[in-house]
């Protein structure tokens, strides 16, 4: 290992730096990598992501060449496949593929009679070859929509953390390294978003304007990121500004930016990346809840999804209409359990305690 | 003499995920009935290992390969935990490195000492251990009455102190003190090494006493073991191994030990950085820092030489090692 | 108190302390203004001629690292001026401006006890070295480049380039210190503060360290203040001895006057208490009994009395002693050492 090193380093020197540089980074990142490796979680956490990023990249190509937009498109597409069936007396109904009896029949259409023909269109049709997870009850495809979904929740995901943890480091890292009057602003500041329920709140939010995916995004980063966050990230960069190596930097002279964008920040950023995946967390489940409550103004998303299976009164069918449901659900605790449990594996490599020996 | 505590080729060896850590390689030493032995050597030569050894308190990940640890005519090594424990404190019992700092926060300094007491005093009634514990307080020169404080009342003196009335509790024929001033101030240091040396004459212990710091083990041994990188290099009496050192490590050591007495003279550098002890290098353990070093260290280990009665080295080439001479006082 | 400007003997000193204090709140709850102070540093006044070395020793606890923190400008004194030689004048660090202070920066440097914390663990070496010389903006990379390789070869970490882009959990702990002394000389200060820079490291490697340290002083003419708990590293390191009790410097010395004939009573105990490497030494009884505590609040008498086995009602009654020049060079604060001269 240290021999490996020593030549590394020693052809290094020849190069220019920002080589050296990167090399450095790449070799902390194979280090980083190796031990994140052998933690199965997180690997796993990482391979449910992929398999949905894929997902999310395969549906514009899937609509432009397999899939009939005027059929498989999320939104607008609509197939419901339909069956003939012979209207007989009611409770004589022997063969249900083929017969139905005149009740049913009346339902849909009170003029019909014993003897007549019937076509009838499945709505929300049951998954079927041509629709793997059946159709909603606007004869859309379920898969579409899924995986047109994915896309919106990495969206909404990524923009939201790194909006929070840009806000959080900044904040942390300067409350802690100034303290005093600014410490005690963004504090309390950070205590009084604490206080205020972030659902409720945004929940009054989103009824009084109209929100967007983005818009949420944002307002999920903005809160998180001068709220809770805020207060941990200050916690592990006053933990730092403490350390001898600070007093170091100083006595060779560097001032307040240099202290803080050179050894402060760099010294949270493990940690700010950790929560970074918890708030991606946070963000799907949110958006969920939001679009389950019919709050968001967006076309398509998992909570939508569940929200119109909700409204339409499948949401109480039990079992019957399972794919209704469970695509949108699973996949809402799958991606966001596996940010989670990328964090989780992230924390055994940035927090040496929790290592195994 | 009679020896109280024979330990012969002790191995002891720790299991990690790179493979096995040689911190105990084929230690052997004796210690006398009332003795006071001193073991030197720098962080990681293995010194709390040999400890952790004797009374048997090793990590999971430890295990004794081979040796013998006869204590009072009984070998410890085949004894499983269960008659371990009969021994453990009563017969052999240790100040452990660092302890001092280890007292809880929560409760009051003699209940922690009357728990401790506890699995070997069953029938102990309360006040029987109170007075147990304050004549324990005055053997160590603390007030009875602290009995009764929490540690953070304690002074860092104070607190190594209680530990030893601790570790003295079972009356041991034998005790272990792991650095046991290290981190305390030179004249506390020199109040408790005082205090350790009447209490071991008082009571006719055998003592042994692991230190880094030479010039301590000069003070409070009559015999000195040098360690280096887990092999007992030498091993003779302190009245010989100080001004005649035969192995270099110790002479190097010695040699860059700064001191306030005798001429200000230039000291000795030692080069280099101890061993990982994972590979240990071949030959004498040594040799890659070794000034006196020939072709032979390189590839065969030293054999131990009993270059004066009771005065033990392992070096191809102890005769060359120059003599030290004393500091006039 | 006013005129107390001792060390006259010392011309052209490099660094000059004049009555330095430094107290600090007891903290008294939250809302509750602290009315009770730790005088961790009071009234001390010594300096330092250029190209020598003052070793301040002391319990821990008696404000040797608080002396030196002011030193360095990394801390502030509650009272009290610094003067640091500027070519013929003595200028006083409380009033340098902030071109002053980069000056100042480049002048004063600091090696710190614990090698392991004081090197930021995301930077390499090559960053940690040269960064007096980027934030002061001196040299252009490649410059600093060769610069840094000069002082690794300097400081025994051979062959420069291997060590250059090494991370700090790469090297061990002796290494570290010498990165870090490294890192101290890069710019050519004049003045280095070493806290305990050896403490920390394994005893076969202290000398090596301290050797290295004596060789650049040397070489380039540093003076260091050496702070150390240890007094046979006083001795190796220094040629004057300062012994701090509780905050105030109660003896000053030419290093061997200092431990051939040391007059304070706190000295002599301390001295008598440090152990020798002879086994056929014995050591004189040390006569104090109990510990360091803490200065909070103390009296205005001499700090030392309720420990000091001398101590008379003349010491219990009157305020402390000025730190006063008994003999030639030799300073004590005692009431019951004789002035001999
Ligand atoms: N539980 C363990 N697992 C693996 N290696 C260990 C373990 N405990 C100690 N070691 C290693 O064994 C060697 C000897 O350690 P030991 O604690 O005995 O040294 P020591 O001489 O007491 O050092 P110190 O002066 O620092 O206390 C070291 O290299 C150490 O890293
Ligand atoms: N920032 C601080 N706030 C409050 N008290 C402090 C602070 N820094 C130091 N002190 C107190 O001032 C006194 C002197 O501390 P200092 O660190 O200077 O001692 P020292 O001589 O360096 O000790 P050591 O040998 O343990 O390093 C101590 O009582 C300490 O508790
Ligand atoms: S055996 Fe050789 S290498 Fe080892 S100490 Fe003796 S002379 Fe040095
Ligand atoms: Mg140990
Ligand atoms: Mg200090």
């Amino acid at each position: 290992m240290t021999t490996d090193l020593h030549q590394s380093t020693e052809e290094m020197l020849a190069e220019s730096l920002w080589k050296v540089r990167l090399k450095l980074a790449w070799r902390s990142f194979r280090k980083g990598w190796a031990s994140f490796v052998e933690n199965r979680i997180g690997l796993l956490g990482l391979g449910i992501i992929a398999l949905y990023g894929l997902m999310a990249l395969a549906h514009p190509i899937l609509l432009d060449t397999v899939w009939d937009p005027r059929v498989y498109d999320p939104i607008i597409g609509y197939d419901a496949p339909a069956t003939i069936k012979t209207i007989v007396p009611d409770g004589q109904v022997t063969d249900p593929e083929t017969q139905v009896s005149l009740l049913e029949a009346r339902l849909i259409n009170p003029i019909l009679k014993v003897g007549e023909t019937l076509e009838i269109r499945e709505q929300p049709a049951s998954p079927s070859r041509k629709h793997l997870l059946g159709t909603d009850p606007l004869g859309r495809d379920v898969l579409s929509q899924l995986m047109f979904s994915t896309r919106a929740a990495f969206l909404l995901g990524v923009v939201a953390s790194l909006v929070t943890v840009f806000i959080a480091t900044t904040v942390g890292s300067v409350s802690a390294f100034f303290g005093g009057l600014i410490d005690t602003f963004f504090m309390r500041l950070a205590d009084l978003i604490l206080l205020v329920p972030f659902l409720p709140l945004l929940i009054v939010l989103s009824a009084l304007f109209q929100f967007g995916l983005l818009h949420l995004a944002l307002m999920i980063g903005i809160l998180g990121g001068f709220g809770g966050t805020a207060i941990i990230l200050k916690s592990q960069a006053l933990s730092i500004s403490v350390k001898p190596f600070i007093d170091a930097a100083r006595i060779a002279g560097g001032g307040k930016m240099h202290l803080i964008f050179r050894h402060i920040i760099p010294n949270v950023l493990p940690l700010s990346f950790l929560y970074m995946m918890f708030s991606v967390t946070d963000a799907i489940s949110i958006e969920a809840t939001l679009s389950f409550l019919g709050l968001l103004n967006i076309d398509m998303s998992w909570g939508i999804m569940i929200y119109q299976a909700s409204v339409q009164g499948y949401l109480l069918s039990g079992t019957k209409y399972w794919w209704l449901l469970m695509p949108a659900g699973l996949s809402v605790t799958l991606l966001a359990g596996s940010f989670f449990l990328v964090g989780r594996a992230m924390d055994e490599i940035i927090n040496p305690r929790l290592r195994k020996r | 003499m009679e020896h109280i505590l024979e330990v012969n080729d002790l191995t002891m060896h720790y299991t990690v995920k790179e493979g096995e850590v040689m911190a105990v390689d084929d230690v052997s030493f004796a210690l006398g009935r009332g003795e006071a032995l001193g073991l030197v050597g720098e962080s990681g030569c293995g010194k709390t290992s040999v400890a952790m050894s004797l009374i048997r308190l090793l990590a999971d990940n430890a295990e004794i390969q081979k040796g013998s640890i006869v204590l009072d005519g009984v070998d410890l090594v085949p004894l499983v935990e269960e008659e371990m424990r009969t021994h453990r404190w009563a017969d052999i019992s240790m100040v452990f490195q660092g302890a001092m700092n280890a007292w809880n926060p929560v409760y009051k300094v003699g209940d922690q000492i009357w728990e401790a007491m506890q699995t070997h005093f069953p029938l102990m009634t309360e006040s029987e251990a109170r007075e147990r514990i304050a004549e324990l307080f005055r053997l160590v020169g603390l007030n009875p009455a602290m009995m009764d404080r929490y540690p953070h009342e304690f002074s860092g003196g104070m607190r190594q102190r209680a530990i030893i009335a601790m570790a003295l509790s079972c009356n041991p024929k034998v005790i272990i003190a792991d650095e046991p001033t290290t981190a305390l101030d030179v004249i506390v240091q020199d109040q408790i090494l005082k205090e350790l040396k009447k209490i071991q004459q008082e009571l006719g212990m055998s003592i042994i006493y692991i230190s880094h710091d030479v010039a301590v083990i000069a003070e409070v041994s009559d015999r000195i073991g040098v360690m280096y990188a887990g092999k007992l290099v030498e091993l003779g009496p302190t009245d010989e191994v100080f001004p005649r050192p035969r192995h270099p490590y110790a002479y190097l050591l010695l040699a860059s030990t700064p001191s306030v007495k005798g001429p200000r003279r230039k000291l000795a550098p030692l080069e280099g950085e101890p061993p990982n002890l994972l590979h240990p290098p071949a030959g004498c353990r040594f040799h890659p820092r070794c000034p006196f070093a020939t072709e032979v260290c390189a590839t065969d280990e030293p054999p131990y030489t009993e270059v004066d009665e009771g005065h033990i080295v392992a070096c191809w080439n102890w005769e060359q090692v120059p003599e030290l001479g004393r500091l006039e006082a | 108190m006013t005129d107390r400007t001792i060390d006259t003997k010392v011309e052209q000193p490099l660094v000059k302390v004049e009555n330095l204090k430094r107290l600090f709140p007891v903290q008294r709850g939250l809302f509750r203004k602290a009315t009770n102070f730790i005088h961790a540093v009071d009234d001390v006044s010594f300096s330092i001629p250029a190209g020598e070395s003052l070793g301040l020793v002391g319990e821990s606890g008696c404000g040797k690292t608080t002396t030196g923190r002011i030193l360095t400008r990394l801390d502030q004194p509650t009272d009290g001026a610094i003067y640091l030689r500027d070519g013929q004048e003595m200028l006083n660090i409380a009033d340098i401006d902030k071109d002053g202070m980069k000056r100042f920066r480049r002048r004063v440097q600091m090696i710190f006890q614990d090698p392991y914390e004081s090197m930021n663990p995301r930077r390499t070496i090559f960053d940690t070295i040269a960064e007096p010389l980027q934030v002061q903006g001196i040299g252009r990379l490649p410059e600093r480049e060769e610069r840094v390789a000069e002082l690794l070869e300097l400081v025994g970490l051979t062959p420069a380039p291997t060590f250059m882009f090494r991370y700090p959990h790469e090297l061990s702990g002796g290494q570290r210190q010498r990165v870090a002394i490294a890192r101290a000389l890069v710019i050519d200060p004049t003045f280095v503060v070493a806290d305990e820079p050896t403490s920390m490291l394994d005893v076969s490697i202290r000398i090596s360290i301290m050797d290295l340290m004596l060789n650049l002083a040397n070489e380039f003419g540093v003076s260091y203040l050496y702070i150390t708990h240890d007094l046979a590293v006083a001795r190796y390191m220094c040629d004057r001895i300062a012994v701090m009790y509780l905050g105030k410097i109660v003896e000053l010395a030419e290093t061997e006057e200092l431990l051939g004939n040391p007059q304070h009573p706190y000295t002599r105990a301390l001295l008598s208490a440090v152990p020798v490497p002879d086994p056929s030494y014995v050591r004189p009884p040390v006569e104090i009994k109990g510990g360091i505590t803490k200065a909070i609040d103390p009296p205005p008498v001499c700090r030392f009395v309720d420990r000091c086995p001398w101590a008379t009602d003349y010491c219990r009654n009157n305020e402390a002693p000025p730190l006063e020049e008994k003999s030639s060079g030799h300073f004590v604060a005692c009431h019951l050492v004789e002035k001999v001269s």
